[in-house]
Formats: structure tokens, C-alpha cells, sequence
């Protein structure tokens, strides 16, 4: 089990920084030979392993929120619990509606909703990076208390 | 009202996870169909958690507890959440049913908000049925 979340801890970590990295270079200008579709590295690339992420974000916290201590008392535990599994709700059904028409409809959909899906990602890239980074960070943690 | 309770507690939960893969299956056009029963369905829930939501707030408050804790952190955010969801919801779903499926000049203001209103009630119907449930064994 500690193996099991060192591996996934840092996976999320890596994602996250990724993510952050590409979405921070997206806009700068920078010219680089590989550069694609507008990206330092193409988006069509790291949504999968940002699903894998996600997938592990909302299983992990979903665990951590049914293991919390039964007790009326509002700690540092109980927030963070319970922000880091709604906010992983939230950016589950997002990420993964947004993906569904990157994929399937986002070259034949009207330019407005086009536009609308480009302003979804912008909040979900941001979130997602706090979300899995933190989570991460979480998972690492818990590993080296087992 | 303990058996009543604990029904109405599953249908929130369940209708939580229906809009949130209806909500994901939105850019597919396969749930086009369904979102007229969607919005009824939805509309029904909402209502549902405005007033179980606004009875857990109102027996917190009388029940005199001062210090800021957890039921007071949950009954509260849960009941604005659900005024806010509410409102959002109403706005939206009455510019539906008058204009169509219009927006306001070139931005898709409407699809904005529905994607706010969706991701809504799958949190707060999840949390309202999880309490429901939980308060119906007490």
C-alpha cells in the first residue's frame, strides 16, 4: 500500500507540473521546433494521464472523506477532506465533459461553443493542478505514516 | 417521516449521479432528448433540498449552539448553496421555456450558466440525500 501511493502520489505530482508548465509556456510566444497545435506539448497528449489523475483524485479523497473521524469538531483535517472531495467532484464531471467534446464534436461545433468550451479550461486546468498537486502531496504523505 | 426521509435521501443521491453523467454526455448530443425531463426532474430536487436544507439551518439556529462547528458549517453552506442553485436554476430554466435556447448578444451566457446549475445540484443533491440518509438513522 505505501509503494502503491508513493507511485500514484508522485504520478499526480508529475501531472500537475506538467500541466502547469504547459498551460504557463501556452501563451509566451516561445518558438520551438516540436511545437504543435498551439502547445509546447499538444493537449491531445497529457488529457490522459490528466484523466488517470483525476480518477485517482476522487477515489483517493472519496477514501479519506469515509475515514474521517465521527466528531462534531471543525479541524484542519475535516476541511481539507471535505474541500479536496467536492472540488474533485466538480473537476471530475468538468474535465471529463470538456474532454467528451474535445474529442468528439469541438472541429464541427459553432465558434461560441467552441469558445465556451476554451473559457471551461481555463478554470480546469488551474484547479486541476491544485486539486492532483495537492492530493499528491497528500498521498506521499499518508505513505510515509504506514 | 424517518422511512420518507431515507427514500427521498436515495432519489437526491441517485438524481446526483444521473445529472453528472448527463452533465459529462452533454457535449455527445446522446442526452438532447432527456433535457426537457432533466429540467422537471431537476426543478423538483431542487425544491426538495431548499426545504430539508432550510429545516436542518432553522434547527441548528434554535437549537442556541454559538461555536462555529461542523453541522453549523454544513447547514449553512448547504442552505445558500441550495438559494444560490435556485435562483441560477430559475433564471435559466424560465429564459428557456419564454426565448428558446438564446443567448444574450454573441456569448453563450445560457450554456455558462447550465454548466454551473448542473455541477450544482450533483454536489448539493449528493449532500443533501448523504445527510438525509444519515439523519433518518438517528
Amino acid at each position: 500500500m505505501r509503494t502503491l501511493y508513493l507511485v500514484l502520489g508522485t504520478f499526480s505530482i508529475l501531472v500537475a507540473a506538467t500541466v502547469a508548465f504547459n498551460q504557463i509556456i501556452e501563451h509566451s510566444g516561445l518558438d520551438v521546433p516540436w511545437q504543435e497545435a498551439g502547445s509546447i506539448i499538444p493537449w491531445q497528449y497529457i488529457n490522459p494521464p490528466m484523466a488517470i489523475a483525476v480518477i485517482i483524485a476522487i477515489l483517493y479523497n472519496l477514501r479519506r472523506k469515509l475515514r474521517m473521524p465521527d466528531s462534531d469538531a471543525v479541524t484542519r483535517d475535516y476541511l481539507e477532506t471535505n474541500i479536496l472531495f467536492y472540488a474533485s467532484i466538480i473537476l471530475t464531471t468538468t474535465f471529463f465533459s470538456n474532454w467528451l467534446f474535445s474529442v468528439n464534436v469541438s472541429s464541427e461545433a459553432p465558434e461560441d461553443i467552441q469558445l465556451l468550451y476554451l473559457t471551461f479550461w481555463w478554470f480546469i486546468d488551474p484547479a486541476f493542478i491544485l486539486i492532483s498537486g495537492i492530493t499528491g502531496y497528500h498521498m506521499i504523505r499518508d505513505a510515509k505514516r504506514l | 417521516m424517518r422511512g420518507l426521509k431515507q427514500i427521498l435521501g436515495v432519489v437526491h443521491v441517485v438524481y446526483a449521479v444521473v445529472i453528472a453523467v448527463a452533465f459529462v454526455l452533454w457535449p455527445t448530443g446522446a442526452v438532447d432528448d432527456f433535457w426537457p425531463i432533466i429540467n422537471i426532474a431537476s426543478c423538483v430536487v431542487i425544491v426538495l433540498a431548499l426545504f430539508f436544507n432550510y429545516l436542518r439551518k432553522r434547527a441548528h439556529d434554535a437549537s442556541g449552539d454559538d461555536g462555529i462547528n461542523r453541522e453549523y458549517l454544513e447547514s449553512n453552506l448547504l442552505f445558500y448553496g441550495s438559494v444560490v442553485l435556485a435562483m441560477l436554476f430559475a433564471f435559466n430554466w424560465i429564459n428557456l421555456l419564454a426565448n428558446g435556447a438564446t443567448d444574450i448578444g454573441e456569448l453563450p451566457l445560457h450554456d455558462w450558466v447550465w454548466a454551473i446549475v448542473d455541477v450544482m445540484i450533483a454536489v448539493i443533491s449528493g449532500a443533501t440525500g448523504m445527510h438525509l440518509i444519515r439523519s433518518s438513522n438517528d
